[in-house]
């Protein structure tokens, strides 16, 4: 038996930078360095950068979003991602797959304390 | 916030796009989309010198960053991807088109100044753009294949790198480019027309058709650059003499003034003079039937000089150490024809040896 000791959060963000993604797109579009920030004030320092922008091409690939480009008159033309009907449906969906999968692991684990 | 793309942000989205380059074009366009402006926001945020290895800190290495990104996007891994496929024929297919841009470049503005041999010379450096094209109209190289050559993508920075404003000035001349290079391409075939032979009139009504018929295609099929890209070369040849001639003609350059002999429809720049016992008459003055003075521009080798009709005019030489002397004198000897001891009005004495040119013997 293998231990990976202690659990990093890298790893357990892997599972859910998807919902998180979609979570943060929610209220208002954004641009990659934006939900970055987002994320990372949301509390999940941990977040890679790349991870963010690798999440938000399979989000999008996967038909979940749309992009579009905004010219700005200073600095580079940012690239907005925004959730469509199927995103958000998918955001509602895995809402509550995670609420009870979190359930399942809060009962999980007050049990074995 | 810097508009410019640092060298180390440059450096590092190349190396990023290396470790991605596996991917399809368009999703790896996608991406570079993404995280320039990212490391763009990186680089802003780093205190002191933007280096790769500051940005490496912040991000890992940009292996590092491409394997995370596509570990999380779900792209297949770089191993597992099918083997690139060899860069030799996409390669041979870029430097073809630019070897070929430049080559009709060179032909547009010195073929027309200088009425060169520009058919063979621009046959023999087609060669390798009629392979190219065979190559990538039959499918064997696809234009995303060269687009993603290091070279490629590196002279693709460079243009990406300019100011915005030059970039937009150089669209919003497209339109006018479109009109005007129809108009340069006539006027080059009057121009030849005028003066060299047909057959160098070969090249620029190439050009004209090409740009005429494929040029609307080359913006939605790409393969169609390795077409257009060497007529518009041309053109833009072609309207940089024909700028310069005029911009010669406006300051009083050497080129020749617009006057002269014409004796059926041949222009001449001299008119030599035999008498009966073959001797040359050094000093004549021509007329027309209502006694108005025949001149010749007289050429100097401080530029042209005043028009006279006084034949034959100086000459202009060139000696081995290429400085510039007035000749006078004839270039050539005739033999008169003795058959007819006095010829009558009506009929002129033909040279045997050699045929005068306009042109004196070097």
């Amino acid at each position: 038996m293998r231990h990976s000791w202690p659990v990093e959060i890298s790893q357990l963000l892997k599972g859910v930078l998807d919902l998180a993604v979609l979570a943060v797109l929610r209220d208002a579009d954004g641009y990659g360095y934006d939900v970055l920030r987002r994320l990372r004030q949301a509390g999940l320092e941990e977040v890679g950068d790349a991870s963010v922008y690798g999440t938000l091409r399979r989000l999008y690939n996967a038909g979940a979003l749309t992009s579009y480009v905004v010219p700005s008159e200073e600095g580079p033309h940012r690239k907005y991602y925004g959730l469509n009907d199927n995103g958000r449906e998918r955001l509602a969906e895995s809402a509550k797959t995670w609420r009870s999968f979190a359930d399942t692991m809060d009962s999980l684990l007050g049990a074995a304390a | 916030m810097n508009t410019r793309t640092d060298p180390a942000v440059a450096e590092y989205l190349a190396r990023t796009r290396a470790a991605l380059a596996d991917l399809p074009a368009a999703e790896l366009e996608e991406i570079v989309e993404d995280i320039g402006p990212h490391l763009s926001e990186i680089a802003a945020e780093v205190d002191g010198d933007v280096t790769v290895d500051a940005l490496s800190e912040r991000l890992g290495t940009p292996e590092q960053y491409a394997a995370e990104l596509r570990a999380a996007a779900g792209y297949p891994s770089a191993e597992s991807a099918p083997p690139r496929r060899s860069t030799a024929l996409p390669r041979f297919v870029l430097w073809a088109l630019v070897l070929s841009v430049l080559v009709a470049f060179g032909l547009g503005l010195a073929g027309i100044v200088r009425a060169i041999d520009a058919i063979s010379i621009g046959l023999l450096f087609s060669l390798p753009l009629f392979a190219a094209w065979i190559l990538i109209f039959n499918g064997r190289v696809a234009p995303s294949a060269v687009a993603d050559l290091p070279e490629a993508l590196a002279g693709r920075r460079v243009v990406e790198s300019l100011p915005d404003n030059v970039i937009g000035y150089l669209r919003s001349l497209r339109p006018a480019w479109w009109l005007i290079r129809i108009v340069v391409l006539a006027l080059a075939l009057l121009a030849i027309f005028g003066h060299a032979g047909a057959a160098n009139l070969l090249w620029p009504i190439i050009a004209l058709v090409v740009l005429i018929w494929f040029g609307p295609k080359a913006r939605t099929d790409r393969r169609w650059t390795w077409v257009v890209a060497p007529a518009n070369a041309f053109a833009v040849g072609i309207a940089l003499a024909l700028l310069g001639l005029g911009w010669a003609n406006a300051v009083g350059s050497p080129y020749r003034p617009q006057s002269g002999v014409i004796i059926e429809g041949r222009q001449f720049d001299n008119v030599y003079v035999f008498g009966p016992d073959g001797k040359p008459l050094t000093e004549v003055y021509l007329y027309d039937e209502n006694g108005i003075p025949i001149t010749v521009p007289v050429p100097g080798c401080n530029g042209w000089r005043e028009p006279t009709n006084k034949m034959p005019v100086p000459r202009v030489e060139f000696d081995m150490q290429g400085m510039c002397r007035e000749v006078t004198g004839v270039p050539f000897t005739v033999a008169i024809p003795t058959a007819s001891t006095a010829p009558t009005t009506t009929t002129v004495p033909t040279p045997t040896t050699p045929p005068p040119t306009t042109t004196p013997g070097k």
